[in-house]
């Protein structure tokens, strides 16, 4: 049994080296790198960073795309027992700088010009640089910047070759084998330490939801730096012996998903229900027969994955209308979507909604939440085969003890669990409790049948002012499944009736506007049309019909412009950060609760490089009858 | 001194009455990244198609490699490695992106003869073609129709053609007219990595005379078919029979 990470990647290269391991479209065409090549790149690159001064212990930095070349210099900087750190590739040139600084890497590996340009401005401080698309690049050349492949060639002289061999050796379990940044709802990420013994902890814990035996097919295609892609794209492909596909570039994804079809995929929650949107307002926009076929079709499938769900019998003639459906709906939806050889498909990073989860189960697509932070190598609790409730994320899993705090906090313990903050004692000290235990900062509680229901950030799950508990991401997925809204704030603690501000889903909301002739020019002018509020306002009235009376969303406000993450409202992983919407938006939030019916909002805002401000005038409206004026003063 | 690669003597072109060319001459080296300037109806575009073969010239000879190119057909001349690119694109557009820069690659592969095996040449002219379009970042688009494709991109494709037969020289008739400024400024910034990493010496008819200053190692001005001044970039504002041609007299 391998115990590094670097073992397991000597271990496939010398039991099957002919067998791919990365798949990359280079200029049209599939290319493949086989395990004893993979090896050997390795080594090579290995031995370059060596002597360009790369030591063991410090930190190797990669901004990119994903691409093999980013795989092998993670790889690269674990056998020599360097920590890799990932660096998400569509970062601020700032946020590159501080990353560089802060981490105090010998060198940094990029994709690009697009990258390099922001990596230049820091070149004082680093050792090497390296960057792997090379076309057009020669003058930018010299001693500190190199193209990827010389570095290769420069590995490959006898000295290096033994030096990269001695390093190996020290490599040991405990060795530290990535930094991983946090999420950042919050503040400027940190750095989360995590061993090669974690990694594959993780990677074990997580291996029967995930249900890979090897040789597998896997799409790469969400940012690297991102835990859960780390897990997938690079520890399960060496635990497991997967086949690890690339796009050619971001903007081709789509097609290429479609040429790889993968067998499994993982995919954020926020995809997810995007593609669910996508595929009901496109069906919206079809024509009669097809929009009939899909409607009787999809609602067969629906009705089936219910009762399966409620554990009930379908019955002989329903199965029949599903064996029907199955090839004329589900079969060229899946198609289109590259997910047509997909039978597994996991979940992360945010809760999904319950309907977004049944729809892809109807489709045929079995979506296993999975549960996890950076500092628990992305798992720790998760659906397994079987039994795959969606209002909940699973069970803890093997080797893994999860328990509620008494103030509801979800706190972990496993070999998983992270080693501890790069550069940063005061805070893995917080994190910890007294007697060992990871503080997740999520709320969460068990149900009857052990599975863990995930309730939010501990510091957003609140109270209205009557007391009523209320979670506000619970309450947010449940109206992101509109096709018409991509990101919803809800607002409520310490008020005396729920709130929302809304972001339009653009693409979706646009064409329902043309549909019905509704002129408008930009987004902006797009959502303060009282026919958009008209339609926000009856689904937000849908989404909240089952829940009770005071959790109800009773008023909103549609956000004049779409949450940026150079704005810093949302993260690059399209989380929305509370703290910075509700201190942009404060004049619109008191708007919300004093009941005036309009408000003007001035907002500072990025765009590409620059800087300017955008006025806009915000409706507020209420959802349903409007709001008793006596409650609303209270 | 690097090496004349292209010559211009004494052109003189005219249309029954009207006089495009009076005896237009200069050379350009091998590395330059030479520009022809003017306004409107200045003749830049007849010099172009006098170079490229496209009008015979009354008078005057044109000498590309030390071979004067009197007689010898536009494909002869594109052969010979003289490439050139339209001011209104000449796509055609309901073949790929791709199909359309294969055609150029066939120059650089030299096309399809009997003694390689079909199968081995259309390889060889596929990949060209796609180190073309990785180059340009037009791989995305390879399998799209090129009419297609909004404008700025279609240039961008013109360019990949023409640069897919590894011309020694290309003349560009006004690439970056109608583009935004980002998108001439990656053109600019494609059309130099091409020139130093390919070694492509680059003539280039062009309306933005910004850009021209920033690029070109050599300018030729002209206005009714005569040359107004041939030198460095730098003198051009200095230049008063310019100044006056662009401005009007009373600048």
């Amino acid at each position: 049994m391998s115990q590094t990470l670097i073992e397991f990647l000597a271990h496939h290269a010398q039991t099957k080296p002919q067998a791919p391991a990365l798949r990359v479209k280079r200029l049209g065409v599939w290319e493949t790198t086989s395990w004893a090549h993979l090896k050997e790149k390795v080594e090579q690159l290995a031995g370059g960073v060596l002597e360009l001064g790369l030591e063991p212990g410090r930190v190797l930095a990669i901004l990119g795309q994903n691409a093999p070349e980013w795989v092998i210099s993670e790889l690269a900087a674990q056998t020599v027992g360097a920590m890799p750190m990932g660096i998400y590739a569509d970062a601020m040139p700032e946020e590159v700088g501080y990353f560089i600084e802060f981490s105090e890497c010998a060198g940094i590996v990029v994709s690009d010009e697009e990258q390099l340009d922001k990596v230049l401005p820091h070149l004082d401080k680093l050792k090497f640089v390296l960057v792997w698309e090379e076309a057009g690049m020669s003058k930018y050349w010299n001693e500190r910047v190199r193209p990827f492949s010389s570095v290769l060639e420069l590995g490959q002289t006898e000295k290096n070759r033994q030096a990269v061999q001695a390093a190996k050796a020290q490599v040991r379990p405990d060795t530290v084998a990535l930094l991983a940044p946090t999420s950042g709802t919050t503040a400027r990420s940190k750095l989360a330490m995590l061993t090669h013994a974690q990694l594959i902890a993780g990677a074990e814990a997580g291996r029967e939801t995930i249900s890979i035996r090897g040789g597998e097919w896997v799409f790469s295609y969400l940012p690297l730096p991102w835990i859960g892609e780390q897990m997938l794209t690079v520890v399960r492909n060496l635990t497991d012996g997967t086949v690890v596909h690339f796009p050619e570039d971001v903007i081709t994804v789509r097609e290429d998903v479609k040429e790889v079809q993968p067998d499994f995929y993982l995919a954020p929650a926020r995809l997810w229900e995007d593609t669910a949107a996508l595929v009901r307002s496109r069906m919206e926009d079809a024509d009669g027969l097809k929009k009939a076929v899909y409607r009787w079709g999809m609602g067969v499938l629906l009705e089936c994955a219910q009762r399966e769900f409620r554990k009930e019998p379908i019955g002989f003639g329903l199965n029949l209308a599903r064996a029907l459906a199955y090839p004329l709906v589900a079969r060229p939806l899946r198609a289109r979507m590259g997910l047509a050889a997909c039978r597994i498909a996991a979940t992360g990073g945010a809760p999904l909604g319950p309907e977004v989860f049944t729809f892809f189960r109807a489709l045929g697509v079995d979506i296993r939440q999975v549960y996890g932070q950076s500092e628990t190598a992305a798992t720790s609790v998760a659906h397994l085969p079987g039994d795959t409730p969606p209002e909940t994320v699973g069970k803890p899993l093997p080797n893994t003890q999860v328990r509620i705090a008494e103030d509801g906090e979800i706190q972990v313990k496993g070999g998983q669990v992270f080693a501890g903050y790069f550069k940063n004692e005061a805070a893995t000290r917080e994190t910890f409790t007294e007697d060992g235990w990871f503080r997740t900062g999520d709320a969460g509680f068990f149900n009857e049948n052990g599975h863990l229901v995930l309730l939010g950030r501990l510091k957003e799950v609140g109270a209205l002012a009557d007391g009523t508990r209320f979670a506000p991401q619970f309450l947010e997925n449940r109206l992101k499944y509109s096709p018409y809204i991509r990101e919803a704030v809800v607002i409520g603690h310490g008020k005396p009736f729920v709130t929302a501000l809304i972001e339009l889903d653009p693409e979706n909301t646009q064409n329902w506007a043309r549909k019905r002739g509704i002129v408008f020019s930009t987004y902006q002018s797009l959502t303060s049309n009282p026919q958009v509020y008209e339609l926000i306002a009856e689904e937000l009235r849908m989404a909240c019909e089952t829940l009770p009376e005071e959790l109800k969303v009773r008023r909103f406000a549609i956000l004049p412009k779409e949450l940026h993450a150079d704005d810093e409202e949302i993260t690059r992983t399209r989380k929305v950060k509370r703290g910075t919407v509700e201190s942009r938006y404060a004049a619109l939030l008191a708007a919300l609760y004093d009941g005036s019916k309009k408000v003007k909002l001035t907002l500072p805002i990025r765009y590409l490089e620059g800087q300017g401000t955008l006025e806009a005038e915000v409706q507020i409206a209420d959802v349903g009858r409007p709001m008793d004026e006596a409650k609303v003063r209270a | 001194m690097s090496k004349v690669l292209l010559e211009a003597h004494d052109l003189h072109l005219s249309f029954r009455g009207v006089k495009a060319l009076v005896g237009v001459s200069f050379s350009v080296s091998e590395g330059d990244l030479f520009a022809v300037i003017g306004p409107n109806g200045a003749g830049k575009t007849s010099l172009l198609n006098v170079l490229s073969g496209l009008y015979k010239p009354q008078q005057g000879r044109v000498v590309f490699l030390g071979e004067d190119l009197a007689g010898q057909s536009p494909q002869q001349r594109v052969r010979k490695g003289l490439g050139r690119t339209f001011q209104n694109l000449e796509l055609f557009r309901g073949m790929t992106v791709l199909d359309n820069v294969k055609l150029g690659a066939e120059l650089a592969v030299g096309g399809y003869t009997d003694l390689m095996p079909k199968a081995q040449i259309e390889w060889k002219i596929r990949h060209h073609a796609e180190e073309v379009l990785d180059y340009l970042h037009l791989s995305p688009y390879r399998h799209v129709p090129a009419g297609a494709l909004p404008y700025g991109l279609q240039k961008r494709v013109e360019v990949a053609r023409a640069l897919a037969g590894r011309p020694k020289l290309l003349l560009l008739d006004e690439p970056m007219a109608g583009l935004s400024l980002e998108e001439k400024q990656d053109l600019a910034r494609f059309l130099l990595d091409a020139r130093r990493e390919w070694g492509v010496t680059l003539v280039l008819v062009e309306h933005d005379l910004k850009a021209v200053l920033e690029l070109s190692t050599g300018v030729l001005v002209m206005s009714y078919g005569e040359v107004l001044y041939q030198g460095a970039p730098a003198g051009v504002r200095e230049n008063p029979r310019v100044a006056e041609a662009y401005l009007g007299r009373s600048a």
